[in-house]
């Protein structure tokens, strides 16, 4: 799966990234040891250029922490990241700051991703000051083309967040992330806190600045009705590990994995002999401090056997494009 | 402009405008003394000593003859001045120090909460007396007592203000955009940090005077011909059966200063957490 191809815009290759769990008194007392989460624990994924890759799964699989680890908030334990060819984890001051202007990220809640002492033309200006993208005279004109880049009035560059809608939000925060030109961008959830009707605008939006700016996207969303409507290729992701990659047709039409099959069940249908008889998933995501042995998935999978207790599975290929991490794929 | 302010008026509470309103006239009032009383605050007049409110002692006389109103008016001058320092210059570094323990953790983190364990442990009057013994009595010894204590709370408060904005996605984004650590502290996270800082500076400095006052009440503040409110409180004290105005008189104005304070605070902290509230 993992080809060093110049036309890969983001190349992942066994990313691991673990928090420390707090260590109480209590714990201290017992003479336990600091426990780790792996958010993400051991992830390989490429985006290539002009690419969207969406990736899909329950929250606290890992996605967020990926997401974050790919714009350096969170520091990786092990693996690398690459970007454009560059490695971004030996990256620090200057070109790290460089490389920012070629990665960005637009977040989940446009309520809190925005600071609220600070007007949108404030927000933007800084950016561009502060990275010399533009000569100071050009920075207000360059400030009403972002403005209108994303669909926003230009009168609106003078109003603070609190004065604006969630959607008008979501498209500043948008507006700083394109700010600096960027050639990829990380969109955690971007729609997931805003009203559906406007849900489809910001989703139109973004397929537009894609084709018309030529980004790579790597769309993060637990909803996979909204990942298909911008993929053109579809990760998915259970306990920090991504346990099934492949085109949006072969994810949605030809899931092999039963946790992906599941996943697709549970979106809701129009057509009602289209809709799945079969149970959706039971029970709840495991705590990442106690991953199951074998295949993470196991205990709640309906095709557990006892090999899927004690061996853990490894990649196979179904097709060129479509990989699955399971013992029993349907190969269908 | 004009119409920018008018709307922000119109935003602020009653206690805000009263508060103010009165805080101005003291402030002014301090100010412009030597214009509001014929008399000088130190001049001694023998002949006129412990006389009751007239209309030429509005205040009356204390035991040597100065007039009471005049020291009460050149009060507010030392008064606010020592309320203004013990409340913001320790305020400036418990911010700045509470702020970047909030953001940064770690080592730095540990050492500060541990030293203001110290600070916060150690018994004020003990601190006052230890550095009055080397330094003798004055104003510059409660200065360097307030200074080495009273950022604790700043401190604290700004650190576990920080600790929630440090995980906000507008602190994320920022990081993101390149900007350095120390521009993402002082130009992002902080202006949303200060404001419970602020609000409680002006409790902060009503019970700063308070203390002055009271520690000059001891003996302990500022030194015997100085016009502070709680010296002159404490030498009117021999005389409060006699000449009840000596005492009285400085005392309430300790007490307007006071009230004015405590209504801008409460004015403030409606004025911002409404503000806040409607941001999340």
């Amino acid at each position: 799966m993992m080809t060093t191809d110049r036309e890969n815009a983001l190349e992942i290759d066994g990313l691991v990234v673990e928090y420390g769990a707090r260590r109480g008194l209590i714990d201290a007392a017992l003479g336990r040891t600091a426990r780790l989460v792996r958010a993400v624990d051991g992830v390989s994924l490429a985006v290539r250029r002009n690419e969207t890759v969406g990736l899909v799964g329950e929250s606290g699989c890992g996605k967020t922490t990926l997401g974050r680890a790919i714009m350096r908030i969170l520091d990786p334990t092990a693996g690398s990241i690459r970007l454009g060819g560059v490695d971004l984890l030996g990256l620090r001051g200057g070109d790290l700051r460089a490389m920012r202007r070629r990665a960005q990220m637009v977040f989940q809640d446009p309520y809190s991703s925005l600071n609220p002492r600070m007007t949108v033309e404030q927000m933007l200006a800084e950016v561009l000051r502060f990275h010399r993208v533009f000569p100071d005279v050009e920075i207000r004109g360059r400030v009403a083309a972002l403005l209108e880049l994303v669909g926003l009035a230009p009168e609106l560059a003078g109003r603070r967040p609190k004065t604006l809608s969630g959607g008008q939000r979501q498209r500043v925060g948008l507006a700083r992330a394109l700010a600096l030109e960027p050639t990829f961008l990380v969109l955690d959830e971007p729609v997931a806190a805003l009203d559906v009707s406007i849900q489809a605008q910001i989703l139109n939006l973004l397929v537009d600045l894609r084709d018309r700016l030529g980004l790579a996207m790597l769309f993060i969303a637990h909803e996979l009705s909204v990942v298909r409507h911008m993929s053109h290729r579809v990760a998915v992701m259970y306990l920090g590990r991504i346990v099934e990659v492949g085109t949006a047709e072969d994810v949605f039409e030809r899931p092999a994995h039963p946790y992906t099959q599941s996943l697709v069940r549970a979106i809701p249908r129009l057509v009602p002999e289209r809709r799945h008889r079969k149970p959706v998933l039971q029970g709840e995501v495991p705590s990442p401090l106690d991953i199951p042995t074998g295949c993470r998935f196991h205990t709640r999978c309906p095709k557990a056997q006892d090999r899927c207790t004690q061996v853990a599975p490894v990649e196979q290929a179904l097709s060129a494009s479509h990989q699955v991490e399971c013992h029993f794929p349907d190969a269908s | 402009m004009t119409a920018a302010v008018r709307a922000e008026l119109a935003r602020w509470p009653a206690s805000l405008k009263v508060g103010s309103a009165s805080f101005a006239l003291i402030v002014l009032t301090g100010l412009f003394a030597p214009w509001l009383t014929a008399y000088d605050p130190y001049t001694q007049d023998l002949a006129n000593f412990l006389q009751p409110p007239s209309w030429q002692h509005p205040f009356g006389t204390d035991q040597v003859g100065r007039d009471v109103f005049t020291r009460v008016l050149y009060g507010i001058r030392i008064d606010l001045q020592i309320g203004f320092l013990t409340t913001y210059v320790p305020m400036s570094y418990g911010l700045l120090l509470g702020a970047l323990a909030g953001y940064l953790g770690g080592w730095f983190d540990t050492v500060l909460m541990r030293l203001l364990d110290v600070a916060v442990a150690f018994p004020f009057l003990v601190l006052i007396i230890v550095i009055i013994a080397i330094l003798g009595p004055g104003v510059h010894t409660i200065y360097i007592a307030v200074f080495i204590l009273a950022w604790t709370m700043y401190a604290r408060l700004a650190r576990s203000e920080m600790l929630v904005e440090r995980g906000k996605d507008y602190v994320l984004a920022a990081r993101t955009l390149g900007y350095p650590t120390s521009r993402v502290i002082f130009r992002h996270a902080m202006p949303n940090v200060i404001n419970s800082s602020i609000v409680f500076s002006m409790a902060d400095f009503v019970l700063n005077i308070l203390l002055v006052s009271g520690l000059s009440f001891l003996g302990l503040g500022v030194e015997a011909p100085l016009p502070e409110w709680g010296a002159m409180i404490a030498e009117g004290r021999d005389f409060i059966f006699d000449a009840w105005w000596i005492a009285t008189l400085p005392g309430l104005a300790i007490v307007l200063t006071g009230v004015s304070l405590s209504l801008i605070g409460d004015g403030l902290a409606h004025r911002l957490g409404q503000r806040q509230r409607s941001f999340l």
